[in-house]
């Protein structure tokens, strides 16, 4: 009982802790973007441990917290990008405008969404996330207005440097990181944990399981169009393989899976881990996919929780 | 056990920590630095095939002839990045060697499927561009202004024009009314194509029976099939990657469908890609942009296309050279040419060094004087050519040249399996 209580109180002090350095490390980031001396390569790295993290928090949210297992993240990152595209290259709207733009088109897409993949739980739901992906996938490879199959390019002029991609992808991964983490301390998150462990207790001790689930589906639709876009920016095109990609979804499970789901320091292990094995592998062609193959079966058979769980366990540290 | 797997885990994100600084700090001044984004994996790695033994031949010959650039003596080398055939990967790959490497210098080669997210990239950071193997009309079309890159390859008016005349040799002239079936991906590569088929066979008084273009990776065709079961046609033709041809060509064959002649692109130029088709293999016919038999000799090592395929089949198992191999030699020749032409690594200087250029590679002349769109390119040769088995192996002849009756014909037209009406 005792020891119980001294954990808590460790489990306390750390919560005060990690927060202020969390803000400083992100402050420091900043500074860093600002201030150009960071060299290109380096930003280069760090805005995609960046947007991955963002990516993996937007996961994580629905599959982690919210028990909401979704394969089809990749709609949003590709809608997002298509926006992004539109927006720039018919439009000729100023990248201000982009982003802000890119992610409402994912939330206002993702509300008829929900109320088909809303019909469906568990397994079912996350089949028919994918498939809605696929779907749009399939709808812009035929659709005129978008080039159908031989894509899109992001036109500004002048394209934002890498300085700039980097400071937008680390807003990105700030908002991801703070709002999970501002969520799983409020009653929206205690709400979360609840549906998750069991849907039916939750509802008959007074949860909106709709409202809550909506909820979760919209943030991370808004997370990973913001994301989506920033990563398509970097790339300057798009092809409907190219954004809807199960890929997407596959390496934000990786990211998740490696770092931890359901903990919000997770997916920022697991996008450290990811970026830089990823860009090592590519000296070695076709080990990429088995080398994160080999790592994650690792990760799941010894540290199950992830290395965010582990450390956990191992040091208490929330 | 556990405490094993973690300790290991921690040495291999260490070694990638210490692998990601390497490239940059490798950067000398006595090296250019060439980019070159290949697909050694996935869909398209057979057009990858040889990449490898081309840049340690261009690599080592440099290294015997330094070239003088910014006033030293210099040698090249050439960062290979694999795009598992994957257009995310391309541009990511481009990126990294941009900013990581700090090349000097982008080839852009492979297909469109590559060439175009890698120009595209390099036009974004304004780093001089070599692009071939890409037919210049999908590239041209892909962005409004190229600044920094050049293409040198054939225009999609000489593929038709080349087909067409291997259809009129199965039979199947101008004016016959000809049924021609048309077989093209929803990519970039496949609607400029099929844009320019439909309206050129109508023009030239065929049939065009078009099923519409299908989405890349496709497994089933039976609509494909079925469509052309039922509008009887003549004659196949499109470009694919090989396993969408090796899927749409088995279920057109199993639908019954019989034709006067097959004429595809991409996915027909490698023996090893045409190999898997088995028996209906023979008699397909295809582009020949390379042959061991062309009568063009490199400008840089003075090694004529006979003498080179002798190399490459001594160091590859008896194989013939690949014609996108021919193409990467030609690419990194044109890369030479172009440092020793410019005398520095001064980027805007490089790029005007490759815009005039007037220089023989093994795959022919290469002048940049012509203009698609905002697309400076140099046209290359283009024959046909027909599949044919001899002593039992497939061999791909030179049936056509009408577009460049300078190139020696290795063959004629012969009935094949692929030819059954």
């Amino acid at each position: 009982m005792m020891r119980k209580i001294a954990g808590l109180t460790d489990t306390a002090r750390l919560k005060i802790n990690v927060f202020p350095a969390t803000v400083l490390v992100f402050v420091i980031l900043y500074a860093l973007g600002f201030s150009g001396i960071l060299p290109a390569n380096v930003m280069r790295y760090l805005l995609q441990i960046f947007l991955y993290i963002a990516l993996g928090e937007a996961w994580n949210l629905m599959s982690g917290f919210a028990g909401m297992t979704s394969l089809g993240q990749q709609l949003y990152v590709g809608l997002a990008g298509y926006a992004a595209a539109i927006l720039t290259g018919i439009y000729m709207q100023p990248l201000p405008t982009v982003l802000p733009a890119a992610a409402l088109v994912c939330v206002i897409a993702a509300i008829p969404v929900s109320a088909i993949l809303f019909r469906m739980q568990g397994m079912y739901f996350a089949v028919a996330t994918w498939v809605a992906a696929e779907a749009a996938e399939k709808l812009f490879l035929n659709w005129k207005f978008v080039g159908q199959g031989s894509g899109m390019t992001i036109r500004l002029s002048p394209y934002p440097s890498v300085g700039v991609i980097y400071l937008l992808a680390l807003t990105v991964c700030m908002l991801a990181v703070l709002t999970v983490y501002r969520i799983t301390r409020s009653r929206l998150g205690m709400g979360l944990l609840a549906m998750r462990d069991d849907p039916v207790a939750a509802a008959s001790i007074g949860l909106n399981l709709t409202r809550t689930r909506l909820t979760v589906y919209l943030l991370a639709a808004l997370i990973s169009g913001l994301a989506g876009s920033v990563f398509f920016l970097n790339k300057g095109m798009i092809y409907p393989e190219s954004g809807f990609s199960i890929s997407w979804t596959v390496s934000v499970v990786f990211v998740c899976i490696i770092g931890g789901a359901g903990t919000v320091a997770g997916p920022v292990i697991g996008a450290v881990i990811y970026v830089l094995l990823r860009e090592y592998l590519a000296h070695y062609p076709g080990w990429s996919n088995i080398m994160l193959g080999a790592i994650t079966l690792l990760v799941i058979f010894f540290f199950p929780e992830g290395i965010a769980g582990a450390l956990k366990k191992k040091k208490r540290i929330n | 056990m556990k405490r094993f797997v973690a300790v290991m885990l921690i040495i291999v994100l260490a070694l990638s920590l210490t692998a990601c600084g390497t490239s940059a700090s490798e950067k000398t001044s006595s090296v250019i630095k060439i980019g070159y984004v290949n697909p050694t994996t996935g869909a398209l790695a057979g057009n990858g095939e040889g990449c490898a033994w081309v840049v340690k031949k261009i690599t080592d010959y440099v290294a015997e002839h330094p070239i003088t650039v910014d006033g030293q003596k210099k040698t090249i080398q050439v960062i290979v990045y694999d795009s598992a055939s994957d257009q995310n990967t391309c541009s990511e790959m481009a990126q990294k060697l941009i900013e990581e490497d700090k090349i000097d210098l982008m080839i852009a080669i492979q297909t469109p499927n590559t060439v175009i997210p890698v120009a595209q990239v390099a036009e974004r950071y304004g780093v001089p561009c070599i692009a071939t193997q890409s037919p210049v009309d999908p590239l041209a079309e892909s962005l409004e202004k190229f600044k920094w890159t050049c293409d040198a390859f054939y225009t999609l008016d000489q593929v038709y024009e080349s087909q067409r005349a291997l259809w009129t040799q199965a039979g199947n002239a101008p004016g016959s009314g000809a049924k021609v079936g048309l077989l093209f991906a929803n990519d970039a590569d496949g609607t400029a194509w099929h844009e320019l088929f439909v309206r050129r066979l109508a023009e030239d008084g065929y049939e065009a029976v078009d099923p519409g273009q299908y989405p890349s990776r496709t497994t089933d065709f039976s609509n494909v099939a079925a469509k052309f079961k039922s509008a009887e046609i003549d004659v196949i033709a499109g470009t694919n990657i090989p396993p969408d041809f090796m899927n749409a060509y088995s279920a057109i064959i199993s639908a019954g469908v019989r034709v006067d002649c097959v004429t595809m692109g991409k996915c027909c130029l490698l023996q090893s890609d045409v190999e898997a088709l088995g028996e209906l293999a023979d008699g397909i016919m295809t582009q020949v942009w390379w042959d061991p038999a062309y009568p063009y000799t490199s400008g840089l090592t003075g090694i004529g296309s006979e003498e080179l395929n002798r190399m490459y089949a001594e160091e590859n198992n008896g194989r013939t050279m690949p014609q996108p191999a021919a193409y990467a030699y030609a690419a990194l020749e044109l890369a030479v040419h172009t440092f020793e032409k410019a005398g520095t690594t001064r980027r805007e200087a490089v790029r005007d060094a490759i815009r005039s250029l007037d220089v023989t590679t093994i795959v022919g002349h290469v002048k940049y004087d012509q203009q698609m769109k905002g697309l400076t390119y140099a046209c290359t040769t283009l024959c046909g050519g027909q599949w044919q088995r001899e002593n039992g192996e497939l061999v791909l002849k030179v049936i056509d040249n009408s577009l460049y009756p300078e190139i020696q014909l290795t063959g004629s037209y012969q009935p094949g399996n692929a030819t059954q009406k």
